[in-house]
């Protein structure tokens, strides 16, 4: 009998109590996120209105909590997607706000979603004192925060890049690498190609390599070939040149063949980029030659037949 | 008799932790999801993303390449599968829509491949993604291997008939890939909603060709999982017989509950259940972000119902 009791009282309305807090919660976030995103949206067309020049148009709601990230996104979300917007204008707004000081505040609390609010605040016009205060997230132990903290310093001091980028520990993986490009795409990465690949650093090459695939910079062909015999960046050097359309290098240099699996990779793309078995013959060995000539014999004979 | 009432409870404490790990998971992987769909745009456009070969099996009409084909990522490409034989018509159709043009095969030693009749690439520019293998029916595993032999990019998604690609699928797979600095990763999964599966071609090859149990064959330190649905399914689901099956089969599970522990015993199936539906509920959104919010739901939570419970947690 007691353990009828037991059921009835405590472990049913226990479990209901378990669920319906859950689902509580998860409603209370839903709320809390369909109304940021509604203030998103507000602050995004004040913003628009501001940018035109139509007066100084204000901004509701702001002393409510979470309406400091509101505009932050909605900022990151105009220079995003806008391309040449008077950054004078969002400058202002940021600074006027305090937006700066109170996303760092958020930074400072735990549990605080570290990599998102670094991304966000490197999105945003900032002063330049704002790399000396996110210095100390460029050594956290989580990988994310680190590069989200090295691409808000450049962002805040984009005349720094190049030390910056220098100073980084680990190498940049190709996600890294392409959101380098969307912040260079967006202004705030003033750096040549050509001065990227003729750094001795990996990473500053990597990023140079990645620019000339993104942009179709081919005139950079003679660093990219002088970098094919590089240990690490080698296969994304060749990459590069097949992806460009360019002559691919007569023979072996410096470090030797890549890996088995890297050769592979690449005599596919070459095969796909249309290139011919005499273009690439001195670059593979045995078996790889037949697999290259079958490969590439199933993109030439089409024009052959038809 | 104690070890089965034992057992009884030891099962439904399971299916406790299990939908609680799972409801973790989905958690986990829609806040990734929704971070990475954030900062893919200018990524998925990029020339240099990883490369992913579409493998099909079991096409029935044309429109479905075209669907296929219908992806906005950069770099990827779609090889169909069909047989002559007995899919003249559909081939032709292929053929016809798609400026099909026949080109040399010549089969490789790397993966076991037979039963090749042809291959067709597309003389439109516009249709360069589309390769066409004319193969005489078999297994899926078979026709996979096939189209993987004459792959151009360096990962491949195989798919069965009535699978398609969510939207930012593809990019969700590329970026699991290209975030992995060391390139460790071999394979990408995802279990939520329709299973996906997508591995290296080298890998593919040093394991020698696609198999059921492909994936035990894979290090573990080689996959990574995605905890979000990429792929859904037009194939309706299974229909009331099924439904019935699932609830003859909660009752059963109910009784042989409160008989293994009295109301205790039942209370732990009713949890276990109660904690199944909150992670199929969880896990709606995922399966038809497609049609309008409201709809789409429900229409989600129906499927799941009837198809994703009974995959997942009961009778598999």
């Amino acid at each position: 009998m007691s353990k009828l009791w037991l059921t009835l009282f405590v472990l049913l309305p226990g479990s209901c109590l378990v669920m319906g807090g859950v689902l509580a919660l998860r409603w209370l976030i839903r709320r809390r996120r369909s109304r940021r995103q509604r203030l998103t949206m507000i602050y995004l067309r004040t913003l628009l209105l501001r940018c035109d020049g139509k007066g100084r148009a204000r901004f509701p709601f702001v002393d409510r909590p979470g309406a400091d990230r509101a505009l932050a996104e909605a900022i990151a979300g105009l220079r995003r997607m806008t391309y040449g917007c008077d950054a004078a204008v969002l400058r202002s707004v940021v600074r006027s706000y305090d937006l700066e000081e109170k996303l760092l505040r958020r930074l400072r609390r735990p549990g605080a979603d570290r990599p998102r609010l670094l991304a966000l605040l490197a999105a945003l016009p900032l002063s330049s004192r704002m790399t000396v205060r996110l210095e100390p997230y460029a050594r956290s132990r989580s990988r994310a925060v680190r590069f989200y903290a090295l691409l808000a310093r450049l962002a805040a001091d984009p005349g720094e890049a190049l030390t910056l980028l220098r100073e980084y520990p680990d190498p940049f993986s190709r996600f890294e690498c392409a959101e380098l490009l969307a912040l260079m795409c967006r202004g705030g990465l003033p750096l040549a190609c050509d001065t990227l690949l003729r750094a001795s650093e990996e990473n500053l090459r990597r990023v140079g390599l990645c620019m000339a695939r993104h942009f179709g910079i081919d005139s950079v062909r003679g660093l990219v070939l002088g970098l094919a015999s590089d240990e690490r960046v080698g296969c994304e050097a060749l990459e590069t040149l097949c992806d460009l359309h360019l002559a691919l290098p007569d023979r072996w240099a410096g470090s030797g063949p890549l890996s088995a699996e890297e050769r592979r990779s690449l005599l596919r793309r070459a095969a796909y980029e249309g290139y011919a078995l005499r273009a690439v013959e001195h670059l593979l060995y045995g078996e790889e030659r037949i697999a290259f000539e079958r490969l590439a014999a199933t993109y030439k004979s089409a024009a052959l037949w038809t | 008799m104690d070890v089965i009432r034992w057992t009884v409870l030891a099962v439904s404490a399971a299916v406790c932790v299990v939908a609680l790990a799972a409801l973790w998971r989905l958690w986990r992987g829609r806040r990734e999801g929704e971070w990475l769909r954030g900062r893919m745009a200018g990524f998925c456009d990029a020339a240099d993303g990883a490369g992913i070969s579409l493998l099909y099996t079991g096409i029935r009409d044309a429109g479905e390449a075209a669907e296929l084909l219908a992806e906005e990522y950069a770099r990827y490409e779609v090889i169909v599968v069909a047989d002559s034989e007995t899919q003249a018509p559909l081939l032709e159709e292929l053929k016809r829509r798609y400026a099909l043009a026949a080109v040399d095969y010549r089969p490789g030693t790397e993966l076991p491949v037979f039963g090749v009749r042809g291959l067709y690439r597309s003389q439109s520019r516009g249709f360069r993604r589309l390769v066409l293998i004319d193969r005489e029916r078999s297994a899926p595993t078979d026709d996979w291997d096939a189209a993987a032999e004459v792959a151009s990019f360096d990962w491949l998604l195989p798919l069965r008939a009535g699978e398609r690609l969510l939207p930012t699928g593809l990019c969700r797979l590329a970026a699991e890939v290209n975030r992995d600095a060391r390139r460790t990763v071999r394979v990408v999964t995802s279990t939520v909603g329709v299973p996906a599966l997508m591995i290296a071609w080298e890998e593919l090859a040093a394991i020698g060709g696609f198999s059921p149990r492909l994936l035990l064959r894979v290090h573990r330190s080689h996959r990574r999982q995605v905890g979000e649905a990429v792929l859904r399914s037009v194939v309706p689901p299974p229909g009331g017989r099924t439904r019935i099956a699932v609830a003859a089969f909660a009752v059963v599970w109910a009784a042989a509950g409160y008989w293994a522990g009295r109301w205790v015993g039942l209370a732990g199936c009713l949890c276990g259940w109660l904690l199944v539906w909150v992670v199929a509920r969880a896990a709606a959104p995922y399966v038809a972000p497609l049609a309008g919010p409201v709809q789409a739901r429900r229409e989600a939570w129906r499927w799941l119902l009837r198809k994703f419970t009974v995959k997942k947690f009961t009778l598999s």
